[in-house]
């Protein structure tokens, strides 16, 4: 069980994270959701101690140190490969550092995505980085998979299928925390959603309780950000309106 | 003989033979700046020797005078080593965030084993070798003091 217990973090005088606190068990797949700046990647940054925080992050009761963050992957789209290297220099690497990494799992979405192997990374497209930032991150042998905006660039095609095979692939203990735009997409992927604003924690429903309730994903994350429906709307009639004035 | 693996001492994606080739290259080029001391040293021995030789008064410069800047190269070697060092950690942040990868590896030290070892070695060298050539050179000149002290 990963536990989150009171985070806050500033940058200056800007308060990024707010007292989040959050418990994500073994199995859940995980929707993090919120809009630009609202806290996500500072959340996912601090459950994997890239950057200092106050509060505490424990996993199985345990704080989060060298001795249990292999249990952690980390997929994001700024990507924490090394550009020079090729896809099977990043195998060795992860191979020799990593005592679960799924070297089969590895090569099945290699193959999937159609990935050069033999090809420094900073000759791939932007999506097809994406693509391997996200395959490292699987196959890294991790029970929690943390990824951040891992498709950004990837057309709908390749997403759909690779939410797909991720469901075909996922064993019971394996748990992903996905922070993403794309709400819709992830609908049936997802079972927890959890909503972020302004670093404060503003939702978290079951999937399962929103369809029951008749709610669909999309519903929910409107309405728990307070969306108006007729701000495009009035946005029109204002800039209209101005241009008619003219 | 089996070459040992040096790449485990770079950060990935860099090449060893490369930082290793200007840490030495370096090393040569101030140890041939160094070499204008006992050079110097030689030659006011000579200047003495003359002059004394000739009835002149003649005492030789003392050696800090004499060996001035000529052991500033290690030092410089050493400042260099240090922005290496710098380098190594800043290139985990070129075109992707790379750091983000080592600082999560079980293995503590791997990120700081890859950044510091050459640079680390670099200095060792550099200051052991300045040591070395300053105490070699004090004895030219202690010898060479002593013989002048003869004539």
């Amino acid at each position: 069980m990963l536990e989150l217990h009171d985070i806050s973090k500033h940058y200056g005088f800007t308060r990024a994270l707010d007292s989040v606190s959050l418990s994500v068990g073994p199995g859940e797949l995980v929707g993090l959701f919120g809009e630009n700046g609202a806290g996500k990647t500072t959340l996912m940054k601090s459950i994997l101690g890239l950057i200092p925080h106050s509060g505490e992050v424990t996993l199985d009761g345990e704080p989060v140190t060298r001795k249990n963050i292999e249990r952690f992957s980390f997929a994001t789209s700024q990507h924490s490969f090394f550009p020079v290297l090729t896809a099977e220099d990043h195998r060795d690497f992860y191979a020799s550092h990593f005592r679960g990494f799924r070297d089969k799992r590895y090569k099945a979405l290699m193959e999937f995505f159609g990935l050069p192997r033999i090809k420094a990374l900073s000759r791939l497209s932007a999506g097809q980085q994406n693509q391997f930032e996200v395959i490292m991150a699987l196959s890294q042998g991790a029970d929690y998979i943390l990824m951040d905006e891992p498709f950004a660039g990837n057309d709908i095609f390749n997403r759909e299928d690779f939410y797909k095979v991720l469901l075909g692939i996922l064993e019971p203990n394996e748990t992903i925390i996905l922070s993403t735009h794309l709400i819709e997409e992830v609908e049936n992927f997802v079972t927890r959603a959890v909503l972020i604003k302004k670093g404060k924690l503003v939702g978290d429903r079951q999937t399962s309780d929103l369809e029951d309730s008749g709610t669909t994903l999309m519903g929910y994350v409107k309405e728990t950000y307070s969306y108006e429906p007729d701000r495009v709307s009035r946005a029109l009639d204002r800039l209209t309106g101005e241009e008619g004035e003219k | 003989m089996k070459k040992p693996d040096l790449s485990k001492l770079v950060p990935l994606g860099a090449q060893p033979r490369k930082q290793l080739a200007a840490i030495f290259g370096a090393i040569i080029i101030a140890f041939i700046w160094s070499l204008r001391v006992p050079f110097t040293i030689v030659r006011e021995y000579h200047r003495c020797t003359k002059d004394l030789k000739i009835g002149i008064n003649a005492v030789m410069a003392g050696y800090s005078y004499l060996s001035a800047d000529g052991l500033y190269g290690f030092y410089i070697v050493a400042g260099l080593m240090a922005l290496l060092a710098v380098w190594n950690y800043a290139s985990h942040f070129i075109g992707s965030r790379a750091d983000y990868l080592m600082r999560r590896l079980p293995a503590r030290l791997e990120l700081h084993r890859r950044c510091l070892t050459l640079p680390f070695v670099g200095i060792a060298l550099s200051l052991i070798l300045s040591v070395v050539l300053d105490l070699a050179y004090r004895a030219i000149y202690t010898s060479l003091l002593n013989k002048l002290s003869l004539i």
